[in-house]
């Protein structure tokens, strides 16, 4: 059942800060629906537009898995298991906006795995391209790295029109 | 594999002070050494199932999630003969003003923790340590290869002892590592001050993190010490350690452990204190001519507190030494130097090394001692003495007095065994200790210059019995009256 509520919450939720937002919103909002009846109809005014068309956005069948007694069960599985999904780190040398990063992780989660979560750093000194970590490992496919690697055939280069 | 374009990384989940947990690393061993975009470097001390533990050399505010680089050097040193003279930190970065270490692209870099050499490469203890100090190398004599534990109160002469022990070795061809182990910066400045005004920085290297820099810094001190002692034995020579000193290393090691959630053991020091301190004392020893043939000999120092050696450190240390000179505040008060107590202290391995003469020497003193201080138990309550009584007690007050010794004085080992011989000759059987502390640097010089006692001072190595040298002095008797 984890995996499917995850899946479901993946679809449009691609960065792990954005998951952990929206696992906690999405928490609270159980929570008072089942124990603080009528509490509902206040939650527009604590949370912004974007999370309550989020939350509207998620399938009927989606709240029904959820019950009085089971909501912690799974909030805690969910934790568990989001830890131990290993996170894509992309450094990119400009901000990322919402269009890039939902067009990033629905190519990862096409090609790789529907439980695939990553975070975006900006990094001005890659210059252009970017930088991926990936389970402890660093590959950096930035421009900076490339001039890095051809230093001395650039510095020839440049030393051609020096007088 | 690492590359310009692929490299190890691990990100900062926790942060403890100097202690930090990184996440990723695949391949990270302990002993490596990782970077921050700081340039704050770290090495890796212990690995669990995801987490690397990491201790901050470096002065530097890690925060969470950020970027640990793997290096590709591991925790070590660049070792050369470049050294000598110089005073260095744990890394071998200078900290004696004296500008870059003259090191190139050969320059081997040596690891700091290294597993001490076997049985196999050690051989047997036969050459005495002379250290020129009367009192030790006659009574407590140290072997090359001995590890001897220097403990005893503060401000009774240690740290002066110790100086004294380098700056004799001049002529000895040994080569001195001073390890200062979280001293104040004070402490280790006039250490290589008094080193280089007795022109003994030339054969020395000294390692110091003084108590102002981070604990991790401070632990690999003695470490970096042995290291480069084992550079210097592999190349033949023997090479003297002293840790100054491992009270404070062990305290530094509590520090680190309780930060790093190890349970707390007997007085709170962690439950491998004893092996981090027996791993390091066990590189000392003598080597096999096919592992170096050198040798290194360790003189760990501790601090006790009120002549209190049976707390765990010292005891520990006594455990994993061959034997302990202890010095005592009270002694240091009423003018003795070095303030050694003669029966508390013990030498396992050195008294192997000291030809037939010095040993049986030592034994005749030490037997008068003993008898000294049962009659003067007695003489308390007697107001007339035997004639016999009363000349022990004159030569114990003799030996005594002999014994003493000024600081950066040296004292050659034949001059030292004619002093404490000359104690038993009829020449000084009615001279008391005031004709000694008179005349005894006058009597030491004659025996290097009158052309008569310099004979008796060249033979005195190959006499082989005690007997035979204080019949030899008797015999110049009439010079000695001249003087």
């Amino acid at each position: 059942m984890t995996d499917d509520v995850l899946t479901i919450i993946l679809k449009d939720t691609f960065t792990l800060a954005l998951l952990k937002h929206r696992l906690r919103i999405l928490k609270s909002n159980l929570l008072r629906n089942f124990f603080e009846p009528g509490a509902y109809k206040k939650l527009n005014e604590t949370i912004s537009p974007q999370d309550l068309n989020w939350l509207n956005s998620l399938p009927p069948h989606f709240y029904q898995q959820f019950t009085k007694d089971n909501v912690y069960q799974i909030f805690e599985a969910i934790e568990a298991k989001v830890n131990s999904i290993p996170v894509l780190l992309i450094y990119l040398p400009f901000e990322a906006d919402n269009q890039a990063i939902y067009q990033i992780g629905t190519f990862l989660q096409k090609n790789f795995d529907s439980l695939f979560l990553f975070d975006t750093k900006f990094n001005p000194a890659l210059i252009a391209g970017c930088a991926l970590s990936w389970k402890g490992v660093l590959r950096d496919y930035s421009l900076r790295a490339r001039i890095e690697e051809k230093k001395a055939e650039i510095m020839t280069g440049f030393k051609k029109f020096l007088r | 594999m690492t590359t310009m374009r692929q490299q190890e990384v691990g990100y900062a989940k926790s942060i403890k002070d100097f202690l930090v947990y990184l996440d990723g690393l695949p391949t990270i061993k302990t002993n490596d050494l990782v970077e921050n975009e700081q340039g704050g470097r770290g090495w890796v001390n212990s690995l669990s199932k995801d987490k690397v533990e990491v201790l901050m050399m470096d002065e530097v505010q890690v925060k969470p999630k950020q970027l640990f680089r793997r290096l590709p050097a591991r925790l070590g040193i660049a070792a050369g003969d470049y050294l000598l003279g110089r005073a260095i930190n744990p890394l071998g970065i200078p900290i004696d003003g004296k500008g870059l270490l003259s090191k190139n692209k050969n320059t081997p870099t040596l690891e700091l923790e290294q597993q001490a050499p076997g049985i196999g490469s050690r051989q047997f203890i036969t050459q005495q340590f002379i250290t020129g100090i009367t009192l030790v190398d006659s009574l407590i004599p140290i072997g090359r290869g001995q590890r001897e534990l220097v403990l005893g109160d503060a401000h009774s002469g240690k740290t002066a002892f110790l100086i004294d022990i380098i700056a004799n070795q001049k002529n000895t061809k040994v080569i001195c590592i001073y390890a200062s182990i979280g001293k104040p910066v004070a402490s280790v400045r006039n250490l290589i001050d008094i080193l280089r005004a007795s022109n003994a920085l030339s054969y020395s290297i000294v390692i110091a993190a003084s108590s102002n820099e981070p604990a991790p810094l401070i632990f690999l001190t003695p470490k970096t010490a042995f290291t480069l002692a084992e550079y210097f034995q592999r190349k033949g020579h023997d090479v003297l350690v002293i840790l100054d000193d491992l009270g404070n290393h062990a305290k530094i090691y509590r520090e680190i452990s309780l930060l790093g959630d190890k349970s707390p053991g007997r007085e709170s020091y962690p439950g491998d204190i004893f092996y981090q301190h027996a791993h390091l004392i066990e590189r000392a020893g003598n080597f096999r001519p096919e592992y170096g043939g050198g040798s290194i000999t360790a003189l760990p120092v501790i601090e006790l507190n009120l002549t209190d050696f049976t707390t765990f450190i010292p005891t520990n240390l006594m455990a994993m030494t061959d034997g302990h000179l202890l010095f005592k505040s009270s002694l240091h008060n009423i003018g003795q130097r070095p303030a050694i107590d003669i029966s508390m202290s013990v030498s396992r391995v050195g008294r192997q090394t000291q030809n037939i003469l010095g040993s049986q020497l030592s034994g005749r003193i030490r037997q008068l001692l003993s008898q000294a201080e049962e009659l003067e138990t007695i003489s308390r309550f007697s107001s007339e003495l035997p004639f016999q009584n009363q000349l022990i007690l004159r030569q114990k007050g003799l030996i005594e007095e002999a014994l003493k010794q000024q600081s950066l004085k040296f004292i050659d080992t034949e001059i030292q065994s004619i002093l404490l011989s000359l104690i038993f000759t009829g020449f000084m059987a009615d001279k008391d200790k005031n004709f000694m502390e008179k005349y005894k640097g006058i009597l030491a010089e004659a025996f290097l210059k009158e052309p008569t006692l310099i004979n008796i001072t060249k033979s005195v190595s190959s006499l082989n019995s005690d007997e035979e040298l204080i019949k030899l002095l008797e015999g110049v008797r009439p010079i000695l009256t001249k003087l």
